[in-house]
């Protein structure tokens, strides 16, 4: 057996996919694409627990609880000698974790503002559950989420602003991300870096998973070059993005009705994920689980207030 | 819902005269607040006239500084200098290329965004030494200040160090993270006059304002020391921006023994 198989398991966990990307978080997708930077083995456990510090990701490591994706990528760094940014000097690790704070402590808050605030339903139409279930979302998000992440724009800071004026820092921080890549074939020059992961995790948030948002059409509009980088990133390290991500499960529409005590649902004429009439069997197990497994993914995180 | 404001006037409202409000001078420095010594930084380096202020009463936002001209009041030290750059037709980056101007924001959201909250806990959360900087008129009022602050400064500090994310984490974290910031910010700067270079930009307003205020009046904080046994080299930068635009610095502050009420307000304006 090679050193790899034999390797222990990190398991992240999070929330479930969405029907656009394979996570809703920057900062999940920012572990998730650092550990296909380095090639570390792991697994993905969606679940709605939160960790130590209330937040997702959190990893399992040989039964010890990481919590925080810096810390956990500085962990996993030591434990097996991993340093995506060995070929920079201390001026360009400067800039580098410089351009992280701008994406981590400042512009991921724009995001959170038009995610949770702004553009709602754009969201909740991402997410792979049923009507009923988005329409219980919406009421969680407007009675309790909602409350929780303006409590967090306000202690932040940036949640004291009009929305304009958020749009506008927003955009800003955009345009020096763009400056800053300029023709470059990533952040800190010609191979990936730890930066990488941090933007990538974000940028790739606002371009496809903030739909009819203003950042989404100022980005595809005015910065093209970053736009370009994203799909660059995924070609390299998410060329199954579309496996990733939650898949549209298939709606029943004819339920036969039975005769025979304890058959439940056998053959139904459901609308597969191309709109094709593939048919299936279920047994009432499986039903239950998939009702069960609606409720429960797809759910957002939430944070401790 | 924006709550009608009700930010104290400096009295006579002269025409072009930028009045600054802030929460006072200390036995240290002429401002308590590292926003407040970023604006007038700012100020000095543009050679906009001001007129500092003491007040104690918050505008919309609920932050400090903020500034009145001709009538208007504007919030946000990042929002005023782009008013009066607008005003005044200033700027302090002209000189920088596009990816300078990136690189300077980015330092200027490292600072603000998240070191800030590092000093922020050592100034309050860890001890209670920043009573020590502000002059009380009397025993009582001290006394009052530090219930205030037990009371409702420091729980506020904490929720919205929670809300921000960084109160998550542990003091030894947060220590940690202090120190890698100011760690990156005196390896960008290497042996440069200014951060950027060889000419000022806006960024130095941010740099100092905020390394400059823990330096010179927090100077037993966990950072400070880091600072000063570990990087010469921003303390020398530091040292160079007050002999610049600070010459006045040690004629600001309040002078030690001073308690009386009117006495520390004449030191306002």
């Amino acid at each position: 057996m090679s050193e790899a198989e034999t390797e222990p398991l990190i398991a992240i966990y999070y929330a479930a996919p969405t029907l656009l990307a394979p996570t809703a978080s920057p900062f999940v997708l920012k572990l998730l694409t650092y550990l296909r930077m380095t090639g570390l083995k792991y697994k993905s456990v969606h679940t709605l627990k939160m960790s130590s510090k209330g937040k997702h990701p959190f990893i399992v490591y040989k039964g010890k609880e990481i919590a925080d994706s810096t810390l956990i990528i500085q962990f996993l760094n030591n434990e097996f000698n991993k340093d995506l940014n060995t070929s920079l000097n201390a001026v360009e690790r400067a800039t580098s974790l410089a351009f992280q704070r701008l994406c981590e402590e400042n512009l991921v808050w724009c995001v959170v503002h038009d995610r949770w605030i702004v553009n709602t339903d754009a969201f909740l139409g991402q997410l792979e559950m049923s009507n009923m279930m988005k329409k219980f979302m919406s009421f969680y998000v407007s009675v309790r989420f909602r409350r929780v992440q303006q409590a967090n724009l306000h202690g932040h800071g940036i949640g004291r602003h009009s929305d304009e004026e958020i749009l506008q820092i927003g955009k800003r921080d955009l345009t020096a991300l763009s400056n800053f890549l300029a023709d470059k074939d990533f952040f800190m020059g010609s191979e990936p870096t730890l930066l990488d992961c941090t933007s990538f995790g974000l940028l790739e948030q606002i371009i496809e998973c903030l739909p009819g948002s203003e950042y989404e059409q100022f980005i595809k509009e005015k910065l093209p070059n970053l736009v370009a980088y994203t799909e660059r990133i995924k070609e390299k390290f998410w060329s199954d993005w579309k496996e990733q991500c939650a898949q549209k499960k298939a709606k029943h529409v004819n339920q036969p009705k039975s005769d025979k005590e304890g058959e439940t649902l056998e053959k139904v004429k459901v609308e597969g994920q191309n709109g094709s009439g593939d048919a299936y069997a279920k047994s009432s197990e499986e039903e239950d689980a998939t009702v069960q497994e609606k409720k429960t993914t797809g759910m957002l995180p939430v944070t401790d207030s | 819902m924006s709550r009608k404001m009700e930010a104290q006037s400096s009295g006579n409202v002269v025409k072009d005269e930028i009045t600054v409000f802030g929460f006072g001078k200390s036995f240290l420095g002429p401002c308590l607040s590292p926003f407040n010594l970023k604006l007038q930084t700012y100020l000095r380096m543009t050679d906009i006239k001001y007129k500092p202020w003491f007040t104690t009463k918050m505008p919309s936002k609920g932050k400090i500084p903020y500034i009145e001209h001709n009538g208007k009041i504007v919030e946000d030290s990042s929002f005023i200098i782009q008013y009066l750059n607008s005003e005044y037709k200033k700027d302090l980056n002209a000189h920088l290329t596009p990816a300078e101007k990136a690189i300077a924001l980015s330092f200027q959201r490292l600072v603000e965004d998240n070191l800030y909250w590092t000093l922020a806990y050592q100034r309050w959360l860890m001890d209670d030494s920043i009573l020590d900087l502000i002059p009380f008129p009397n025993r009582f009022a001290t006394k009052l200040f530090s219930w205030y602050t037990s009371l409702k400064l420091r729980p506020d500090l904490r929720k919205n160090m929670r809300g921000q994310g960084i109160g998550r984490h542990s003091e030894e974290e947060i220590l940690k993270i202090a120190k890698l910031d100011l760690g990156a910010i005196a390896d960008f700067l290497g042996e440069k006059e200014f951060f950027m270079g060889s000419q000022p930009s806006e960024v130095d307003a941010v740099i100092f304002g905020f390394v400059g205020l823990i330096i010179f009046t927090g100077s037993n904080s966990v950072s400070a020391k880091d600072v000063t046994e570990n990087h010469p080299n921003l303390v020398a930068y530091v040292e160079r921006m007050k002999q610049m635009y600070w010459p006045d610095w040690d004629k600001l502050c309040i002078p030690e023994g001073t308690t009386s009420w009117d006495e520390m307000q004449q030191q306002c304006g």
